[in-house]
């Protein structure tokens, strides 16, 4: 660090001492002004000051101890655990990225300004804007960093649970049971839905099982690769499959892509696929109101 | 051009590095169709011949590649043209890929022929350098 730096740098430490609470005031008010209207979450205003009053402390221990060049914001930081956590509560609450890095970028306008009421010499300054470009925005990818990979983190997990739990299959009846299918159908969770599918089959002892494909947006040969699997191994469980709620589109295509569907049973739509899954098992449905009457 | 026409959309271009980009590529050829003014099923044979041709990058170009959708004019019909590329190692045998029942990956071995069965013109460039599928359906 050269001598207008290192003097910035002590200025800077100066003022966090001096005019800490200024600068806390102006920050934290500026900041959740920027927010009205926007998002809040439930994030209290008690909660943001005092993190932030904790912030201007660790920034203040930062600069007062041999800061320079070199330094890199390590996960050992208090300062970076400080905003690590911050980001991902905030991430978490569902802010937007541009929210957090305003934060860290607003303190940065404000102690600037608060710099030039004490020293105007251009040199000085642009020393003091570049120490403070040194440190801020450094944490202010750290923040972004942690933003992203906790979304991310957050992403993979619900894309897990939508896994879980978009494959259930229902029993409708005794010894019949529902696989409905909603959604793109891949290889993971083709492989899970079989699984799912074959230990209903011989949990229930299901006899009749309908598979219906209205939710499914797109047939094409690797989606009927699967479903043909799937069917297949119900088919060696003994069980008689009924496939339904294909579209007259989806029909039309998986004839032009010259894929047969063998001697599956289908029917148009779930209701017909019930009732003959009904007359399969021996079951006959009878209009109550009608022989009352 | 003709302001009134109603496919002076913008060509759709979508990197396909994932099956669910395969996914999203789909759901965007069929809604781009549709704005095109392509009936329900020819909507639905251009976005399972995109799928396609995805789950091709996907499986045989390790995951690089992109699809780019567009729409021209040609005379007084509208016509829309997938643009399939990767940078793989190309289709060895184009004619033997281009058969029902080939497959190298244990599929059901009729993705391609399917895909031209689906769409007006096919047309394949390959090389060890990668693959260039250009699709195209008239309205």
């Amino acid at each position: 660090m050269n001598a207008l730096e290192q003097a910035a740098t002590d200025r800077f430490t100066t003022l966090l001492e001096t005019k800490r609470s200024v600068i806390l005031d102006t920050w934290v008010d500026q900041f959740l002004a920027d927010w009205e209207g926007t998002r809040h979450g439930n994030l209290p205003p008690e909660e943001i000051r005092a993190q932030s009053q904790l912030f201007l402390d660790q920034l203040h221990r930062l600069l007062q101890n041999n800061f320079s060049h070199s330094w890199q914001p390590q996960s050992a930081d208090p300062i970076v655990q400080l905003l690590t956590q911050l980001s991902e509560t905030w991430a978490k609450k569902g802010l937007a990225a541009a929210q957090s890095t305003f934060y860290i970028l607003s303190f940065k306008r404000i102690l600037l300004a608060r710099y030039l009421e004490l020293e105007s010499d251009p040199a000085a300054f642009s020393a003091a804007v570049a120490v403070l470009d040194l440190v801020l925005d450094r944490l202010s990818l750290v923040v972004v960093e942690r933003f992203e990979m906790t979304r991310e983190r957050l992403i993979k997990q619900q894309s897990l649970s939508l896994l879980e739990l978009s494959t259930p299959v229902v029993k409708i009846w005794d010894h019949m049971i529902l696989l409905p299918l909603v959604g793109v159908i891949d290889t993971a969770r083709a492989r899970k839905i079989t699984e799912n599918l074959l230990n209903s089959i011989a949990e229930i002892e299901a006899m009749v099982t309908i598979v219906d494909i209205t939710g499914v947006p797109v047939l094409d040969t690797a989606v009927a690769g699967h479903l043909m699997k799937t069917i297949n191994a119900a088919q060696m469980l003994g069980t008689h499959v009924i496939l339904t709620g294909m579209s007259p589109e989806g029909a039309q295509t998986l004839v032009k892509l010259g894929v047969s569907l063998g001697d599956i049973t289908t029917r148009g739509s779930l209701k017909a696929g019930i009732s003959e899954g009904l007359a399969a098992l021996g079951k006959v449905i009878i209009d109550g109101h009608r022989r009352a009457g | 051009m003709n302001d009134e026409a109603p496919c002076l959309l913008d060509a759709v271009h979508i990197p396909i590095q994932d099956y669910a980009d395969v996914a999203e590529a789909g759901r965007n050829a069929l809604l781009f169709a549709e704005a095109c003014g392509f009936s329900k099923v020819l909507a639905y044979y251009i976005a399972t011949a995109v799928i396609e041709l995805g789950n091709n990058i996907m499986a045989h170009a390790d995951s690089d590649g992109s699809i780019v959708l567009t729409s021209q004019f040609e005379d007084t019909r509208i016509v829309i043209e997938i643009i399939a590329e990767d940078r793989g190692p190309g289709i060895f045998d184009v004619d033997l890929a281009l058969t029902d029942g080939y497959t190298t990956n244990n599929g059901l071995g009729c993705g391609l022929p399917g895909v031209a069965r689906l769409m007006d013109e096919l047309h394949i460039e390959t090389s060890d350098q990668g693959t260039r599928i250009r699709a195209r359906k008239r309205r």
